[in-house]
């Protein structure tokens, strides 16, 4: 449905004339869930930010679909590690706000999907209708993954959006996201920047690893799906990738 | 053991009691001022009090607070009190007693109600008039960096200039007092809200405008849905400071060409040598500000009860 396409994407910053990524050549199918991973400042974020349409390429294009994107739309979704909610709104208007931009449902229509969806993710009753800065980081993070979906776009962006909370929330925020994913009739498109790489196997069906802005490795992670995160550790396989793509990260380094 | 005063109320009701036994032990040099009257003030402020008091019945920390306000405010009476009219040391007439001060007040209450409705109406005018433009100027010259870069550095050469020093050319140049008054307090608050406006707007995060970009809203929704509750925090501190210079600047204007307003009352007095009146006059400006200054606060406390 939607296939992604880098063609030959380079960005170099006015300001400083830095090449933030160049000769960027990837392909992505449609419900595939991609990261990219690297050590800071490899250009991830950069690369994620072009799907975006929030920084221009200043050669080559992204596509969707044959088309060139240069600006943000509805059919991406970005979740970012902040920021991504705004503060002045209650996790439900937070929702509802998402779905009024592209739905012209009544207004108690919307609210009655933005609380639906936020069942979902595990925000319910009471919390519902308090403000982000009122919950935990791992908790506003769940209601930024269902803005997400909310959105219903054929496309997931996510910046590192499980960096900031703990190892144990970030595993449930995983598993959520999995499963959300997998419940779709129409898979999404996924890319998810890291820098975790068990995070990145655990998710994805590809790890790219980036550095200086290019990109060195594209490893398949052949793990069928549901995955279950014990088995998938017990594997020998999971360890021989693990190590390639810690190799390949830090070999650079 | 259940007293029926509480932690809180303890020095409001010691420092009241011993602004009464000073009136009854110290005997009068003679303001012409029952010994009632001045004993209802001290009863009066206790009273005033616990109403208070009673408004913050579930918040430790305000009762803690009013309670000290409350004390300092009687001990400043009662020294006031002992100073001019007990123990004689300040009395020229210069120094009006609390009693005397308390009666001017009750003279002139229909007066200070025709004054305090001319300055308000001033205030109001050239206030709301200085938010309604500098709001949205301040924000649309942060937005476009073309004029941002323009503005700031004419708001810098014309903010710091005093609007005071405008006062009397503006009453010369406009029609009315009222017209050149509403113009000076328009002058004096806009500079700050402009200001605060366009920092605030400059400032915003820009993760939040690519969030809000990513769900495809539309310029105005952005404007209205982002960037003006992005930017508030900011705005408010332009609007309380644009408060506060605008009730100088039309005190300043009323003691300058005014023939009404608390500002010409005070300065009427003073004229006159009423000093009780100058007195009762302050102590009614400081009145209106504690008003004012108190309903911006809740209004900001409701609009950013997000923060």
């Amino acid at each position: 449905m939607s296939t992604i396409q880098y063609d030959n994407v380079g960005v170099t910053y006015e300001s400083n004339g830095q090449q933030a990524i160049k000769n960027f050549n990837l392909s992505i199918e449609s419900g595939e869930i991609i990261s990219f991973v690297g050590p800071s400042g490899c250009g991830k974020s950069t690369a994620l930010n072009v799907a975006a349409g929030l920084i221009q390429p200043s050669v080559g294009a992204f596509k969707m679909d044959e088309n060139i994107i240069t600006s943000p739309g509805t059919d991406r979704g970005v979740v970012f590690q902040n920021y991504s909610l705004f503060p002045w709104m209650s996790n439900l208007e937070n929702v509802r706000f998402a779905l009024s931009q592209k739905s012209k449902k009544s207004n108690t229509e919307l609210i009655k999907q933005s609380k639906k969806l936020l069942d979902k993710v595990g925000i319910t009753g009471k919390s519902q209708y308090v403000y982000p800065t009122q919950i935990s980081g791992g908790m506003q993070q769940r209601v930024a993954i269902a803005r997400m979906f909310a959105l219903d776009s054929p496309v997931f962006l996510m910046d590192e959006p499980f960096a900031a909370v703990d190892e144990i929330t970030r595993k449930h925020l995983q598993n959520l996201l999995l499963d959300l994913w997998e419940k779709e009739t129409s898979r999404k498109t996924i890319i998810l920047v890291t820098h975790n790489i068990e995070e990145a196997i655990y998710l994805s069906d590809r790890v790219v690893v980036l550095y200086e802005g290019e990109i060195i490795t594209t490893k398949p992670i052949p793990f069928k799906r549901p995955r279950d995160r014990q088995e998938l550790e017990n594997e020998r396989d999971y360890l021989t990738i693990r190590k390639q793509l810690l190799q390949a990260i830090e070999g650079n380094a | 053991m259940k007293s029926i005063i509480t932690r809180h109320q303890l020095l409001p009701t010691i420092f009241t009691v011993i602004g009464i036994l000073s009136v009854l032990i110290f005997p009068s040099i003679g303001d012409a001022v029952s010994n009632g009257y001045v004993i209802g003030l001290f009863i009066g402020i206790y009273i005033l009090y616990q109403i208070i008091s009673l408004l913050f019945y579930k918040k430790d920390t305000y009762r803690q607070v009013t309670a000290d306000i409350v004390s300092i405010i009687l001990v400043l009476f009662i020294l006031w009190e002992l100073l001019t009219n007990r123990f004689g040391i300040l009395t020229s007439f210069v120094y009006p007693t609390p009693g005397e001060v308390l009666l001017q007040f009750q003279e002139d209450r229909a007066e200070l109600v025709v004054h305090l409705f001319s300055s308000v109406r001033l205030l109001v005018s050239g206030y709301l008039l200085a938010v309604c433009l500098a709001i949205p100027l301040g924000m649309i010259s942060a937005w476009y960096g073309r004029l941002d870069r323009v503005m700031r550095p004419i708001s810098s050469v014309l903010a710091p200039i005093p609007p005071i020093v405008l006062i009397p050319y503006a009453i010369s140049i406009l029609p009315s007092f009222a017209a050149s008054s509403t113009f000076i307090i328009f002058i004096g608050a806009f500079w700050p809200i402009f200001v605060a406006a366009l920092n605030g707007v400059a400032g915003i995060d820009r993760r939040y405008i690519s969030s809000a970009r990513t769900l495809g809203v539309n310029n105005w929704t952005l404007f209205r849905k982002i960037i003006l509750p992005a930017a508030l925090p900011s705005i408010f501190t332009g609007l309380t400071i644009g408060m506060i210079l605008s009730f100088i600047l039309l005190t300043a204007a009323e003691m300058i060409g005014a023939n009404a307003g608390v500002g010409y009352y005070v300065k009427l007095a003073t004229d006159f040598g009423n000093y009780s009146q100058v007195v009762a006059g302050i102590i009614f400006i400081g009145l209106i500000v504690t008003v004012v200054m108190t309903i911006l606060t809740q209004l900001e406390r409701y609009l950013l009860r997000w923060r």
